[in-house]
């Protein structure tokens, strides 16, 4: 782990692109033990000082449920078996995406004093705030276990769905990352742009609401093509509630290979973009 | 060549001017487009530099405020990369400036020290093995496992450079030599720099003093602008730092 007497260190004004995801996979291997400190120093700091301490961590998207709950009692006429089940576990999901990518694009600004003296690859910033972000998603998800029980819901093969769309949602908010992050150093608008972005993105993606209500009969079939190329994320969550439901996805198979490729496509550009740019934009700190 | 340790060529490495509103908006606009780069939204901190140390040498940088030394020393450490030219070192670099980097006020003494280690690039049972050392070093034993907020600042210094001065890096970045703590730890840590000056590693010293320079350093550059303005030998750099000084 870190270099060794011998390692030669190479620095150009020019930096390569296109081995930029493999060059970043590697450093991550090597700074794997700083990228676990980083999480569990956030972790163990998180909630001090607090009485309920972790509590939190349930209280708050139990609550946001209750109140949408209620909204949907009053407002529409769904017939969603597990309705709070649903809510809760679209909450969950999308404050994992929202927080990865709110702190994440920040992350490079709020550690200044750190990357002013000490060069380790900055990359590490973005991976142990999104590792972080999964950890607390996943420490809230126990809440689910009573609910689970409540719905006598028992776990099919359709449970796949949950690593792999968890896997999606980090690596579409660390992919946007790589971009804001960069961009942030320079512009500090970006900030902005993505919490109004993320404001929006919460009415428009299926978190308090089922995906059927979108592709159900309300909206025209041509417009739910292009709602669900132009939100991965609707895509994801709706996997995340069906790993637990076991009811059918009800997205296409192209539906589904496009969107996964384009969040796949998102991650390597962003990769490169952020390790071309990133010792350069460091000046701007 | 195995006996280069830092090997600068032509390095150059300019600075963005920070800007807002109607002048940011229009550099966003326009900048993506223009091949040469101006005075008005760059300036110039490191211009062509070239330099090479030997391993085990050590070399002083002197120069008025702002004329380029600590950013010197970042593109050294890798921490920017040069606009122009190629930066080559070999082996593990430290820049000490400032101490405390990374602390975290919540975290006890001891896991800020595991933190800072992994900082540094320094695994789980490396670490283990130097803490030991590291906190009797900084002679705070009693308080290693309260929390840092309760540390007083002296205290926070002492642990802070007792973790920098265990990492036994190849190449040292020395950016204008510390005073921390009380006159005792101030002694022991002056001493402690001097040991690791005099040791196997290369150095790169940035200062004010012309005493230390004189006492630790093969070389001496006098920089201004960005540009080395001697040659390496001691004296005239001394001489010209000097003659700079009483000018103004």
């Amino acid at each position: 782990m870190g270099r060794d007497e011998d390692s030669v260190l190479e620095l150009h004004a020019e930096t390569p692109t296109l081995s930029a995801p493999f060059k970043m996979f590697h450093n991550l291997r090597e700074y794997r033990q700083l990228v676990r400190h980083f999480i569990s120093r956030d972790l163990k700091t998180r909630y001090h000082g607090s009485i309920i301490g972790w509590g939190w961590s349930i209280a708050e998207p139990l609550a946001l449920t209750v109140t949408f709950y209620i909204l949907f009692a009053i407002l529409s006429d769904s017939t969603d078996p597990y309705r709070p089940f649903n809510i809760l576990v679209g909450i969950l999901g999308w404050t994992f995406f929202s927080r990865t990518l709110t702190r994440g694009t920040t992350a490079l600004q709020r550690n200044s004093g750190l990357i002013q003296r000490i060069y380790f690859p900055r990359e590490v910033f973005l991976f142990s705030q999104s590792g972080f972000q999964l950890v607390q998603m996943l420490l809230s998800m126990i809440v689910l276990i009573p609910l689970l029980y409540h719905y006598d819901l028992m776990p099919t093969q359709q449970l796949v769905y949950f690593p792999i769309a968890v896997i999606l949602i980090g690596m579409l908010a660390v992919g946007i990352a790589f971009f804001t992050s960069i961009i942030q150093t320079k512009v500090r608008d970006m900030e902005h742009i993505v919490s109004v972005a993320l404001r929006i993105g919460f009415y428009l993606t299926p978190v308090f609401y089922n995906l059927d209500m979108i592709t159900g009969k309300r909206v025209p079939a041509e417009y739910v093509d292009i709602y669900l190329y132009a939100n991965p994320l609707a895509t994801y969550l709706t996997m995340l509630r069906c790993a637990f439901t076991g009811e059918p996805l009800g997205i296409s198979s192209t539906h589904l290979a496009v969107t996964i490729s384009s969040t796949v496509l998102i991650f390597l550009l962003g990769s490169m973009f952020f390790m071309r740019r990133e010792r350069k934009a460091v000046k701007n700190l | 060549m195995t006996d280069i340790a830092i090997q600068l060529e032509g390095v150059s490495l300019d600075y963005p001017k920070q800007k807002s509103g109607g002048g940011l908006l229009r550099e966003v606009l326009t900048g993506r487009f223009r091949k040469t780069r101006d005075a008005a939204s760059w300036h110039r901190a490191v211009a062509d530099l070239d330099l090479t140390v030997n391993r085990g040498e050590v070399i002083g940088i002197m120069g008025p405020n702002g004329s380029g030394k600590s950013t010197l020393l970042r593109v050294i450490a890798g921490i920017y990369a040069p606009d122009e030219g190629t930066v080559r070192t070999r082996g593990r670099i430290t820049l000490l400036a400032g101490v405390g980097t990374g602390f975290n006020r919540e975290l006890t003494g001891r896991e800020n020290i595991m933190l800072t280690g992994s900082i540094f690039g320094f695994d789980h049972k490396q670490m283990t093995e130097m803490a030991q050392s590291i906190i009797e070093f900084s002679g705070i034993e009693n308080f290693i496992d309260e929390p840092l907020r309760t540390y007083s600042s002296g205290m926070r210094a002492r642990l802070g450079f007792s973790i920098v001065s265990h990492m036994e890096p190849n190449i040292l970045l020395l950016d204008e030599v510390m005073s921390v703590g009380d006159h005792d730890f101030r002694k022991r840590s002056r001493a402690r720099i001097e040991e690791m000056v005099k040791g196997d590693a290369t150095v790169v010293i940035v200062s004010h003093s012309a005493n230390l320079l004189r006492e630790l350093c093969d070389h001496v550059y006098y920089i201004e602008s960005g540009r080395f303005e001697t040659a390496g030998d001691i004296e005239s750099a001394i001489e010209r730092y000097q003659s700079e000084k009483e000018s103004n």
